[in-house]
């Protein structure tokens, strides 16, 4: 795909190089305009004075190497939108840098940790089976609403403690939250949508923090609710703000990777095949769907002093958009990058980012796929399976609403 | 210079020269020792360089810090010589220090 890309053409400054990630139809195929500006310009000085990192290397590079903030140095956040302040990530772990964000951390691995993996696995199975017993009755599911979208929604709001019948509230909210990440470069209806969305969950968690005060539990904003009363003091909105960060996180990374993952498959029946006659190989194709169709097509880096990148040296304050779903199709780094291979032996991916800001819901969005697509694979041996039409949400997130199938 | 001898689960021993200063993790990935990633780059946030330290280097090795406890407390493969590598800094006192991988590491 890489090799048909023209890439004498000069690149002038402040250019998306045919890869606008807010046009309307970017998200159906991104994929071959990240091989063209990978190849035409891996460190790309965007319109919006950002710069695009696409290559695996370099991404992971300044991960790993480069002294970076979320913010700029006048603390300000370079991509969300002004306006956007009931409910605002800037508040959030994800914007903040050590020794601040350290401390919300710990709290919050806490409750997202090791051991809570464990508690929910059990959890996570029995959901998983009940949904494809339905699913193999009635002849057919939706991908998204029935697995993609119910394991992970369902398991975190147990582990914050959301009573299920309000589960259902944050099917718009969080989707729609997901866009105050990059809210100053959307369209002004998208931004209005993303602050409703942060009013009503600042809401719905002010209220949930007053009532748990009185009647704590074994969940995370009690966990939260605690270390306040601890000494580590935690503001009543920055409490929320952790509350409204994490509920997204734990929603819309899983539905997309379950959800995408198993599009993946769908796609690649002879792949869904190995996996049946293998189901050892569950471990790797998580990764390799993680690594094949990305939840998160970008996230940002704020650079503090001077990087040079891929022979191009940025200054400090420079916005970086790490390109996480290029670097996981780099042809330097993934042979025949574009092909869904869950035997692939090195799988390395950059899907949950890197260095302080590492994914902190990993292993437990790892096990929710493990058994979410496992489980499908293997019930759904010897069916014939046919796609519907596919629709993607309002997430900024790679994120379907739907993808129907039925059993035939 | 010193080395450190890493063991796969399945045995296979890679020995890699180590430098005062640097992280095992870091000599690990350095010298394309399979089985320890370091997906964060050494923050203890990903526990994708998990390996157990031999009894005899323990002490050289130093104390479980707070981070790697949250990401190795109750973690399957756990046992109480687990360090995340990342967080154990190569010195004269770990010369030959032998490090021994857990079957996965995601």
């Amino acid at each position: 795909m890489t090799s048909a890309i023209d890439t004498s053409i000069p690149v002038d400054t402040g250019d998306w190089c045919g890869a606008d990630p807010f046009a309307p139809n970017f998200r159906d195929d991104p994929y071959p305009s990240l091989h063209a500006l990978r190849a035409r310009d891996p460190v790309n000085l965007t319109p919006v004075n950002t710069w695009r990192i696409s290559r695996y290397d370099d991404v992971a590079t300044i991960f790993r190497k480069a002294k970076t903030s979320q913010t700029l140095a006048d603390g300000t956040a370079p991509n969300f939108d002004p306006l956007d302040t009931r409910g605002s990530f800037l508040e959030f772990m994800l914007n903040m840098d050590d020794p601040e964000h350290q401390r919300l951390r710990r709290l919050a691995m806490q409750s997202l940790g090791p051991n809570t993996v464990r508690q929910m696995e059990d959890e996570v199975k029995k959901t998983v089976e009940q949904t494809l017993d339905k699913a193999l009755a009635q002849g057919g599911m939706e991908i998204i609403q029935d697995m993609a979208h119910l394991v992970p929604s369902r398991m975190v709001c147990q582990i914050m403690g959301i009573p299920e019948s309000d589960r259902e509230l944050f099917n718009e909210w969080t989707g729609a939250r997901t866009n105050a990440f990059f809210a100053r470069f959307l369209p002004p209806d998208v931004q209005q949508r993303t602050r409703d969305a942060g009013n009503a969950m600042a809401d719905y968690f002010e209220n949930l923090v007053r009532e748990r005060r009185g009647n704590l539990g074994n969940d995370l904003i009690s966990a939260l609710i605690r270390a306040e009363a601890e000494g580590d003091k935690l503001r009543d909105g920055e409490l929320v703000v952790q509350a409204i960060g994490i509920i997204v996180a734990g929603y819309e990374t899983t539905i997309g990777l379950i959800g995408n993952g198993t599009r993946a498959f769908l796609d690649h029946p002879e792949q869904l095949a190995l996996l049946r006659e293998d189901p050892g190989l569950i471990n790797n194709a998580i990764e390799e769907c993680l690594r094949y169709d990305t939840p998160i097509l970008f996230n940002w880096r704020v650079l503090q002093e001077p990087f040079e990148v891929s022979g191009k040296i940025l200054p400090a304050d420079a916005v970086l958009w790490m390109m996480l779903g290029s670097a996981n199709r780099d042809p330097a780094r993934f042979p025949e990058p574009d092909r869904f291979d869950i035997r692939r032996r090195d799988v390395a991916h950059q899907a949950f980012g890197g260095g302080v800001h590492f994914c902190l819901g990993n292993a437990l969005a790892r096990m929710e796929a493990r058994h979410a697509i496992g489980q499908f694979a293997l019930r759904t041996k010897g069916i014939e399976i046919r796609q519907g039409k596919l629709e993607w949400s309002h997430s900024f997130f790679r994120v379907m609403a739907q993808l129907p199938i039925t059993f035939h | 210079m010193g080395r450190i001898i890493f063991i796969a689960h399945d045995g296979e021993q890679h020995a890699a020269d180590a430098q005062p200063g640097e992280s095992l993790m870091q000599c690990a990935v350095n010298n394309l020792v399979p089985g320890i990633f370091g997906d964060c780059g050494g923050c203890a946030t990903c526990g994708t360089c998990h390996a157990y330290i031999d009894d005899r280097w323990r002490a050289a090795a130093g104390e479980v810090n707070e981070d790697e406890l949250l990401i190795l407390d109750g973690s399957e493969h756990a046992r109480p010589n687990s360090r995340l590598t990342c967080q154990v800094t190569f010195t004269e006192e770990l010369d030959g220090v032998i490090v021994r991988l857990p079957p996965v590491q995601r």
